[in-house]
């Protein structure tokens, strides 16, 4: 909500009314639609993405839903295409050649703008509904162009570097489906790239970064990344890493 | 109309469903079509379509896990151990196993299983890892890493190419074999608690 700020200006009765004692809100963005559904994803699953939820979530009436967006089967693809412009608008940010590391670090990047929770609901969603499916291979298309390019600079091989571009998407999307958020920060600070390092190694030498890395900041702050809980058995670890996930 | 079929065949065809046209599309229905067996048939196995997901999954997680750590910890040698887990892992029906993660968003009952067969491969990597990496807290993220690449890849490389995912995987084997080892001693080390308590307070 930090966005609408300047609603705050307005006094409580220039924003709401109430309806058969619901409150209803009468400043709504179609921007604050894609918003709450992105929530209602990332909370429920995609099956629990309907019109009544999402004008309740909102405390709007289904008639300003109608008036923005006409129908129901009208709104998921705009909000398909909201989601697709929001992720190509961080990607560019993220990938600005001016800073630009290297392939660890866009890895990095792409996970920290990643809404993780309501993308995992998007690719349950996509698996049978053909519309959804086309949008989600458009991102991770969009995704796979930007780590490879960034990996092009470290490594010569285009062969190899497809494939480890393909390891690190696939990281990413698994663990997003599993429900665990990985702290990709652990891959900056390798020596990914430095002098002397051969091409080939530079997988190995990022993931042993990110076990450097993950380890040192589980030590230091207790909470960056995965990682293991000193003394836990890893099986209470791992259950209840995504143990909130399945209950 | 087809006179023996076994609860196997079920279980095949229905994952072949699965596989081929996603999780909505299992029903009772084109599942006997598919057999060219009477429902009577299906209700005579089952009881009702009720009980017939949780025995299908449970098929799914003994053939495609409970085999697997079996096979993949057979060899005793570490480096053999890993390559047959790439080859197992390579193997797996992985158009069937994406429908199944995407139908358990939404139903608790096959989450339970998915969040079981989740946890099953991460014991089984794990135990692999374990014979070539010393250091715990590394081979607990080695094993996340690698049941992510393969969940990862059954997500968003549909149709999985198997060339493409032992590549994959073989990059994988070179990154685990190249953790440099720590002792296992430093794990023990009493130096660690003294920095969380500070932390805390």
């Amino acid at each position: 909500m930090r966005r609408h700020d300047w609603l705050f200006q307005l006094t409580w009765h220039e924003t709401h009314f109430v309806l058969q004692g619901q409150v209803m809100r009468l400043q709504v963005t179609r921007e604050d639609y894609f918003e709450a559904a992105l929530t209602i994803l990332a909370t429920k699953g995609h099956h629990a993405l309907k019109m009544a939820p999402l004008c309740e979530l909102l405390g709007v009436t289904t008639g300003s839903f109608y008036n923005y967006f006409g129908s129901w089967a009208e709104f998921t693809p705009e909000l398909l295409a909201y989601w697709e412009g929001e992720q190509s608008r961080r990607l560019l940010e993220a990938s600005n050649p001016q800073d630009s590391v290297g392939g660890p670090q866009t890895v990095d990047k792409l996970s920290s703008i990643v809404p993780h929770d309501a993308e995992s609901a998007i690719r349950a969603w996509s698996n049978g509904d053909p519309v959804v499916a086309e949008f989600q291979h458009r991102v991770d298309s969009q995704r796979f162009a930007a780590v490879r390019a960034a990996l092009g600079e470290l490594i010569t091989d285009d062969d190899r570097a497809d494939i480890l571009t393909v390891a690190a998407i696939s990281m990413l999307i698994g663990m997003q489906q599993l429900g665990l958020s990985m702290d990709f920060s652990v891959f900056v600070g390798t020596d990914v790239g430095r002098a002397g390092t051969q091409p080939d190694e530079v997988l190995s030498e990022a993931l042993a970064g990110v076990l450097l890395r993950a380890a040192r900041s589980s030590e230091r702050d207790g909470v960056a990344g995965v990682r293991a809980t000193s003394g836990g058995r890893p099986r209470s670890w791992f259950t209840r890493q995504i143990g909130d996930r399945t209950g | 109309l087809r006179l023996q079929v076994t609860r196997e065949d079920y279980f095949e065809a229905a994952l072949k469903i699965l596989a081929a046209e996603g999780h909505h599309a299992l029903k009772m229905t084109p599942l006997c079509k598919a057999l060219g067996v009477t429902t009577g048939s299906f209700y005579n196995y089952f009881g009702s379509w009720v009980n017939f997901a949780p025995e299908l999954l449970t098929y799914w997680e003994r053939e495609q896990t409970l085999r697997i750590f079996e096979l993949s910890t057979a060899s005793a040698d570490p480096v053999e151990r890993m390559a047959t887990m790439r080859k197992l892992a390579t193997d797996l029906p992985h158009a069937a196993e994406s429908a199944i993660r995407a139908w358990s968003n939404g139903d608790p009952v096959v989450a339970e299983f998915q969040h079981r067969v989740d946890t099953e491969r991460f014991e089984a990597i794990r135990a692999v890892i374990s014979a070539v990496v010393a250091d715990e807290d590394r081979i607990d993220l080695l094993a996340v890493m690698g049941l992510s690449i393969l969940i990862g890849m059954q997500s968003w490389r549909t149709p999985v190419d198997p060339e493409e995912l032992l590549r994959v995987l073989e990059e994988y084997d070179r990154a685990v074999r190249s953790t440099p080892a720590r002792p296992t001693r430093a794990r023990a080390h009493p130096r660690r608690t003294p920095r969380r308590t500070s932390k805390r307070s």
